[in-house]
């Protein structure tokens, strides 16, 4: 070709320039805080000594916390999946009722705060008060309450009614993605429903079930809002409470601890981020038939009733009821007695809620904060996109990587690397300001942005780009006429999946905020550890509400396509 | 080994019906072909016969017996068919020989005889050197092989193909068609079989029943189809074809936009279609031809000679002929043709009349 020397400058030119530019932004708040964490961690008093590390295992409070960490984590883990695998299955592949609305059930409960789960269970399982322990306690004539929150069973409790979405997200997606006529194949050489599943579908989703696992128990071991608000009532302290913790008592040692903790944390998940990209590349069985056929849907005969009447149950318990909890407490004025007792009903927290300077000036934060973080990031994503699937760029998997590996590291982990080395000490100085926030969010979050911007972009052929260009129409052109148009509903729906998290997001949050930029999930926080229970409950079931509100705008700027 | 009844069947989807009272039965170690454009209804019949649809209404008799109907309705599972399905199917997470010896372990067969078996039907499909390995260590045509063995390792009553080949190269194409029809004769098994390639239906079919928008347009062997077809879809689906209008009158047919004629006896009258396939008509002296025209181009095809000529007006035919008359004329000659055969249609005068039958 004549202009291929052209070409090759302007290879040169502006995309290894881009690539530069993120690769620097990641290094420089990404992975510096990491390296220097664990250089913290390793050479606390200037030499290589595991001193820090081994400090861990002998003070006794952070090594029940690691120890706590491990074990919810991994019933979380198990209990996750066990919940998960069925659910995907009952509503991908059989005929159960109402399957369409427990699919978008389940995965609305993946975009609401954690911290909400927690504080509804607790009015729940409280085990003087809860109304369901009450409840439950006058139903079947017991002498005292059957449960207590305020224990490890109750954290793993609550912490698997909010993390089992990620392992049913995972499951479905493949599961949808398997060709049916696989199972059709079984069903026809006369192996039974049951045995298909057993010896066809289950062995083939298990790489994704693996994966969904592993995401589960990195994400419980990763999150604060639970174990803070469950836990620390009762004295269960986790390793990222224990962090959140030493930092806020600022002492050096604490942080050399909080460091320590911090790096075991971000191993445990780089360990399982290797497993489960190991497992799922190497054994990527999904195939997708040239063939749209529908899977052949299961017939659950006499059992469809009571199986769509046990999903629906547990549909009830694990979602439906803290909802109504969180909902009703925001309403009640003495939360001793029922909201129906005369004169207990009250606005009041709602009125606080539109009115209050305190909590308007957080909301105010979070939505900005929020959208800076959902626009820096899915730029990044749609020159990632860009960058992936139409072109050879050397180099071009460095930020992808970065990217992901920023995701999947422990938010506290995040947060306490940019709070050592963003403080002016390194040339650097954003520490309590909405920049170190937004960059935060943007490291833990801008995947979700890039996957979805990059499946879409994968689906357009470089042909319709190529054809445009063929018809004349210069490179801008082309992106305005061809590409934006075809990707745009995804770029929104990625904005948004930036957007959400970053906008309740508390772990990170908890640790950067300063008095001029406390977030709502920071205040939210606040108010039910130290003002009200009520109040709190009051914003978050308004955080609720914007999260619905935001999901059902993007399944209608989607068209329904979307699904996360 | 075993006949299959369908008895009126309809099929439908919502408000869309797929189809329409579909009437059929295939004799034992019969080859049907169900042929049809993509969306006729070809694939919904053939998984009706597996039972993997529930037909809305009608039934289906394998052998005697009542699978699919309003009083009975028999799983896939429990109805002993081998099936190969377009995307084959094969489990990837099991290697070639457990993918065979499936359905065998499924009836719970001795050790040795699913050894036996596997290995003879590998045999078959000359697939006996690969059965340790993995499929996706396997061509596109080795693996369709696999599924084909799967299908035929248990001996069913009947084995359903579900566009089979449509994801292979042409040539395997061809070599895999040959290849079926002799398992299909060495087995003696009924075999329905789907496609969309009216080539393939040819090839192997004993039977073939055309369809189009889910009404069956015509059931005939290849021969029949082709040669005698029972409406213009079918002439236009089977092969290749030229639709000229015209009106009969004492005894021939004048083509309209030409005003030449061609000889009729046949029982039509008024207005008629008339289709002529390219191989039937060829060059021909003044004296012999049936029609005249303008030579308007001709390609060197290495095995015919394909070229379009003019009869005058808008009308123009394609025929496809011996090479060697390549180059013979030059393109603006006059030139006349005999008409070897053709086929005469009643003309309702509707403008989809050529594409939709029902």
């Amino acid at each position: 070709m004549v202009n291929a020397p052209m070409k090759k400058r302007f290879y040169f030119d502006i995309k290894w320039v881009i690539i530069f530019v993120i690769v620097a932004f990641m290094l420089v708040f990404q992975v510096f805080p990491l390296l220097f964490m664990l250089y913290r961690a390793l050479f606390a008093s200037g030499s290589f000594s595991l001193s820090s590390l081994s400090r861990i295992y002998t003070y006794s409070l952070n090594w029940t916390a690691l120890k706590n960490t491990l074990i919810a984590s991994f019933f979380t883990m198990i209990f996750g999946t066990l919940i998960a695998f069925p659910l995907a299955w009952l509503v991908g592949r059989t005929n159960l009722h109402f399957r369409k609305f427990f699919r978008s059930l389940f995965v609305l409960t993946y975009m609401v705060p954690p911290y909400l789960g927690a504080m509804a269970w607790l009015r729940l399982l409280n085990p003087k008060v809860g109304n369901l322990n009450v409840f439950l306690r006058d139903l079947l004539g017991l002498s005292q309450n059957p449960f207590n929150i305020y224990t490890l069973g109750g954290l793993i409790w609550v912490l698997t009614t909010f993390y089992y979405p990620y392992a049913f997200i995972t499951i479905s997606r493949a599961m949808e993605k398997m060709d049916p006529s696989l199972e059709e194949a079984s069903k026809i050489s006369g192996a039974s429903p049951l045995r298909t599943l057993l010896t066809i579908t289950l062995p083939m989703m298990t790489p994704s079930i693996v994966a969904g696992a592993l995401l589960v128990f990195v994400s419980a071991a990763s999150c604060y809002g639970i174990p803070s608000i469950v836990g620390m009532p009762g004295n269960i302290h986790t390793v990222t409470t224990r962090i959140v913790g030493y930092v806020s008592i600022g002492s050096a040692d604490g942080l050399t601890d909080a460091t320590s903790l911090a790096v075991f944390l971000m191993f445990t998940a780089v360990l399982v981020m290797y497993a489960s990209a190991f497992i799922t590349g190497h054994k990527q069985y999904i195939t997708v038939s040239g063939k749209s056929t529908r899977p052949t849907i299961v017939d659950l005969g006499k059992w469809r009733v009571p199986i769509t009447g046990l999903v629906f149950l547990f549909a009830a318990v694990v979602i439906l009821l803290p909802f109504a909890t969180v909902a009703i407490t925001s309403v009640t004025q003495n939360l001793g007695k029922a909201v129906t007792a005369p004169g207990n009903f009250t606005l009041k927290h709602w009125e606080k809620v539109f009115t209050r300077a305190d909590i308007l000036s957080s909301m105010k934060n979070s939505l900005l904060f929020g959208a800076a973080a959902a626009t820096a990031g899915i730029l990044i994503a749609c020159v990632m996109a860009y960058l992936l699937q139409r072109t050879r760029v050397r180099g071009r998997h460095i930020p992808d990587f970065l990217i992901t590996l920023g995701s999947g590291s422990p938010s506290v982990v995040i947060a306490l690397g940019l709070i050592m080395t963003m403080n002016g000490r390194f040339g650097i100085s954003i520490y309590n300001t909405p920049a170190i926030m937004i960059i935060a969010y943007v490291i833990k979050y801008q995947m979700m942005g890039m996957r979805t911007v990059v499946s879409a972009m994968s689906q357009i052929h470089a042909s319709l780009e190529e054809c445009s260009q063929v018809s004349g129409a210069s490179w801008p052109r082309t992106m305005k006429n061809v590409t934006l148009p075809l990707i745009g509903p995804s770029v929104a729906a990625g904005w948004f999946l930036i957007f959400i998290p970053s906008f309740y997001e508390l772990s990170m949050s908890a640790l950067l905020y300063s008095s001029a930029t406390k977030v709502i999930g920071v205040q939210l926080h606040e108010y039910w550890t130290f003002t009200s229970q009520q109040q709190a409950s009051a914003m978050a079931s308004g955080i609720l509400l914007v999260v619905i509100a935001l999901n059902v705008a993007l399944d209608r700027l989607t068209k329904g396509n979307f699904s996360i | 080994m075993s006949t299959v009844t369908i008895k009126h069947v309809t099929k439908t989807f919502g408000e869309n019906v797929v189809l329409q009272a579909f009437d059929a039965t295939f004799a034992d170690g019969e080859f049907v072909t169900l042929l049809g454009p993509s969306g006729c209804g070809k694939t919904t019949m053939l998984r009706i016969i597996a039972g993997f649809e529930k037909p809305t209404s009608g039934a289906v008799y394998i052998g005697e017996q009542l699978v699919s109907g309003d009083k009975a309705f028999v799983p896939p599972e429990k109805r002993d068919i081998g099936m190969v399905f377009q995307s084959y199917a094969v489990w990837p997470h099991m290697n070639i020989f457990d993918n065979v010896a499936y359905p065998l372990k499924i009836k719970k067969r001795a050790k040795p005889e699913i050894h036996e078996r596997v290995k003879r039907v590998l045999d078959i499909v000359h697939l006996s050197q690969y059965k340790e390995r993995y499929p996706n260590q396997l061509s596109g045509g080795q693996q369709q092989r696999v599924a084909l063995a799967r299908a035929l390792v248990a001996a069913p009553k009947l084995l359903l193909l579900d566009e089979p080949l449509s994801n292979l190269d042409a040539k395997l194409r061809e070599s895999m068609r040959f290849e079926i029809k002799e398992i299909q004769n060495a087995m003696g098994i009924t075999v329905v079989y789907v496609t969309h390639d009216q080539t393939e239906a040819m090839a192997m079919s004993d039977r073939v029943i055309v369809i189009n928008q889910g009404v069956v347009q015509q059931v005939g062997s290849p021969m029949e189809i082709y040669n005698t077809p029972s409406n213009p879809f079918v002439a236009d689906f089977v092969g290749k074809v030229d639709f000229l209008r015209g009106h009969v009158a004492e005894g021939s047919i004048t083509l309209d936009g030409t005003g030449q004629t061609l000889p009729y006896n046949g029982p039509l009258g008024g207005r008629v279609i008339v289709a002529i396939r390219p191989e039937a008509i060829r060059f021909a002296p003044a004296v012999h031809a049936h029609l005249t025209g303008t030579l308007k181009s001709q390609y060197f095809l290495g095995d015919v000679n394909d070229c379009r000529i003019s009869l005058g007006g808008e009308v123009s035919l394609r025929m496809i002929t011996d090479p060697y008359s390549y180059g013979a004329m030059r393109p603006g000659d006059a030139v006349g043709i005999e008409v070897r055969n053709l086929l005469v249609f009643a003309d309702d005068g509707a403008d989809d009349h050529l594409k939709i039958h029902t």
